[in-house]
């Protein structure tokens, strides 16, 4: 009886905790849904979640002043090619990694790695030149190519690991059934590590979805412009429109929220997976 | 099921890098910016978000006049408008109008550069009489300049702006204080904080955690007690910073402290928080920009609310000047093939009925000295500042120096430090950088 009483006391316990964490994740985005339906004067009056009166028209107003629709095109085009030219060329490479042994192997994989610690904004200038001078400089396969060395690295990192621990038996079966090597990572190695490459899929998503620096400064054609420029047109060095702000967040975060529901039972599966391993 | 999603990704992709192709292959201009196209566009790019619509009736009312065709682009906040700036200077890609938002010393590598056009000739010809003198000093440089920059006037100011203390009317009579007679003297100032603090009101509040802003109220009093003599002999080591005149303003903020004026939280408060603090009547007094009038109608348009100087200290030999923030300004790309047109633009946006306009719709002050006349009170007030904002001086202070200044206000407010502490360590860096020297 005692045990059943502490066994409920510490679910009550856990639970409790899990419900606070819970609310501090949740509430921003409530408070930007919440900031989205109100008026600027009443982002800063009420402090209530629930707004005094709807502003619906807030959603359209934002969808056309930061002309939305032109940047959403594009914002969905750089993240497909992106994400789908980094998972090929990184599932690709860190196979090669995991399996093949050639001369200095080890030393290009950690100069690949190295590149983790360059943040982008260092970058900058001679990204530039770089593209200035391949005439890649206010192109869609600048900034492209741009994107898909920036996630190169991490990719690399992430599935070079998960294809190591992968049964080497499966592959010397197939192997000996005759498959070459691209036959093996392609009909084996590459769907084994499905949840990795999730994974992989939804953070690089998130990076180029998200990303904004890089596109600014290598577009100077706002038509190329990634979904984040239309974001911009709400804030200013002292004035910021909160409600079409947040209006504008919630359009743009709601195609990376789908990504992810899409994609989270293999992130699942690969977080476990990683936890087995270990 | 996995197989087929898979597949579908992949036609997806396929599709994508078809469109890739396709699209790389139709951008025939490779690498050339739209101004290149557009050979009569002259494009504009800045980092005022909340000028973008005006900007764009003024450009489309220039092109009704003169045929040439302008665009806006506005790329905000500034420190990405920075970031891109550099980059495109770095690629000799600069449109044909921008601001590189720098020092005199970064703004003179662009000059030597080419990439900034000198305007003095075009300002010469009655074009710099129509600005406030405050607003040019910013955009030029003096003879002897120690950046080796020719002399001359380099910048197109638009705006103009300096700092004052918002005051709260309606927290004014809730503390029975009159709210058409703000205090004037530092004696005042202190006696009605007291007044509402005994009513429940925050006195005063800043973006103090923004070192800049603590500084600019002391620096003030520092016009005040010393004039520009005093301040060039301080900043050549001849006046060291234990004066007694440094450690009055040094226990201006402790007296303001002893009687409890600050709103708490005041020296980790960035200026955005003190500004929604000052509109939603949490405090009673904001130290401020004039771009206050703006944000504080975004954020409470029924605010009732004046501005007054910072108080006057009887004892002071020194008339008090208030901060000057100088402004927004735009410079023309002296490597524009549409330099002339660029200009000719600036030119226009600078007089008056356009100047009048801007100010009227953005609520800043315009740098046109003729334009003041027709806006709000409130700004014309700001308007009428700009002739009592700092002198411009031949030499300014060393950074680290003005650092531990504002460093050591701050604290001082929050009671870290004693003001004899205080003046001692700046007086110390100021030594550090003499040596320097």
């Amino acid at each position: 009886m005692n045990m059943l009483k502490k066994k409920s006391f510490l679910d009550i316990i856990t639970y409790v905790i899990l419900i606070v964490v819970a609310i501090t994740c949740i509430f921003p985005v409530f408070w930007m849904l919440s900031s989205s339906l109100k008026t600027n004067e009443e982002i800063f009056k009420n402090m209530s979640l629930l707004p005094e009166t709807w502003q619906w028209g807030n959603y359209a107003e934002a969808f056309l002043k930061a002309k939305f629709g032109m940047y959403f095109l594009n914002s969905l085009f750089y993240t497909i090619v992106g994400v789908g030219a980094i998972v090929i060329i990184t599932s690709m490479a860190a196979y090669a990694f995991a399996r093949l042994e050639f001369w200095g192997k080890n030393i290009l994989f950690f100069l690949l790695i190295s590149t983790l610690l360059i943040p982008i904004p260092g970058a900058f200038v001679p990204l530039y030149l770089l593209l200035k001078s391949l005439h890649l400089l206010d192109t869609r396969t600048g900034l492209l190519l741009c994107y898909i060395s920036g996630g190169i690295a991490f990719g690399l990192f992430l599935l070079k690991s998960f294809f190591e621990d992968l049964p080497k038996e499966i592959e010397e079966a197939a192997l000996i059934d005759g498959c070459s090597r691209f036959g093996i990572y392609w009909k084996i190695a590459l769907p084994l590590a499905k949840p990795a490459v999730a994974t992989l899929v939804i953070i690089q998503c998130l990076n180029i979805w998200n990303e904004f620096l890089l596109a600014l400064v290598v577009l100077q054609d706002t038509s190329k412009m990634p979904i984040q420029r239309g974001l911009m047109v709400f804030q200013g060095t002292h004035m910021t429109d909160y409600p079409l702000l947040m209006a504008g967040l919630t359009i743009a975060t709601v195609p990376i929220v789908i990504i992810y529901l899409l994609l989270q039972k293999h992130i699942v599966k690969g977080i476990t997976a990683g936890a087995v391993k270990g | 099921m996995c197989r087929k999603s898979i597949k579908v990704v992949l036609k997806v992709f396929y599709l994508c890098i078809a469109m890739f192709v396709i699209s790389g292959c139709s951008n025939s201009n490779k690498g050339t910016t739209d101004s290149e196209k557009n050979e009569d566009v002259v494009k504009v790019w800045h980092w005022m978000t909340d000028r973008q619509e005006a900007f764009e009736k003024l450009a489309n009312d220039y092109f009704a006049q003169t045929g040439v065709k302008v665009v806006f682009e506005n790329y905000a906040p500034s420190d990405v408008y920075r970031n891109k700036i550099t980059a495109a200077a770095s690629g000799d890609m600069l449109p044909d109008i921008y601001n590189p938002q720098s020092d005199k010393k970064e703004l003179s590598s662009y000059i030597k550069a080419g990439y900034i056009a000198n305007l003095t000739k075009e300002m010469n010809t009655g074009w710099k009489d129509v600005f406030f003198e405050k607003a040019l000093v910013s955009n030029s440089f003096e003879e002897n300049n120690e950046w080796r920059v020719e002399p001359g006037i380099y910048g197109v100011p638009l705006d103009v702006s300096s700092l004052m203390i918002y005051y709260n009317k309606d927290l004014f009579k809730q503390a029975g204080l009159d709210p058409e007679k703000p205090p004037k003297t530092w004696k005042e100032f202190i006696s009605a904080g007291n007044k509402l603090r005994e009513a429940g009101i925050q006195p005063f509040v800043s973006g103090f955690g923004e070192a800049w802003l603590v500084g600019a109220f002391a620096m003030s009093y520092q016009w005040s007690l010393f004039g520009k003599q005093g301040i060039i002999d301080t900043i050549d080591g001849k006046i060291p910073y234990d004066d007694p005149r440094w450690l009055r303003i040094f226990k201006l903020f402790e007296e303001m402290r002893d009687n409890k004026m600050f709103a708490s939280g005041i020296v980790t408060m960035i200026n955005k928080d003190a500004e929604r603090t000052f509109a939603t009547g949490r405090a009673a007094m904001a130290f401020n920009g004039s771009w206050g009038v703006n944000v504080y109608k975004a954020m409470n348009s029924a605010l009732n609310y004046g501005i007054m100087y910072p108080p006057t200290l009887e004892d002071a030999k020194y008339p008090l000047l208030v901060f000057d923030c100088g402004g927004s300004s735009l410079f023309v790309n002296g490597n524009s093939p549409r330099k002339d047109k660029a200009i000719a633009f600036l030119r226009w946006l600078t007089q008056k009925e356009q100047q009048t306009y801007l100010a009227q719709a953005t609520l800043n002050i315009p740098s046109n000295k003729e334009s003041g006349q027709n806006l709000p009170e409130i700004l014309k007030e700001f308007s009428n500042s700009i002739s009592k904002t700092f002198e411009n001086l031949p030499k300014l202070e060393a950074w680290q120096v003005t650092n531990y200044i504002n460093l050591n206000l701050q604290s001082v407010i929050i009671g870290e430090k004693t003001v004899s502490q205080a003046v001692a360590e700046v007086q110390s860096e100021k030594v550090r950088q003499m040596k320097k020297r």
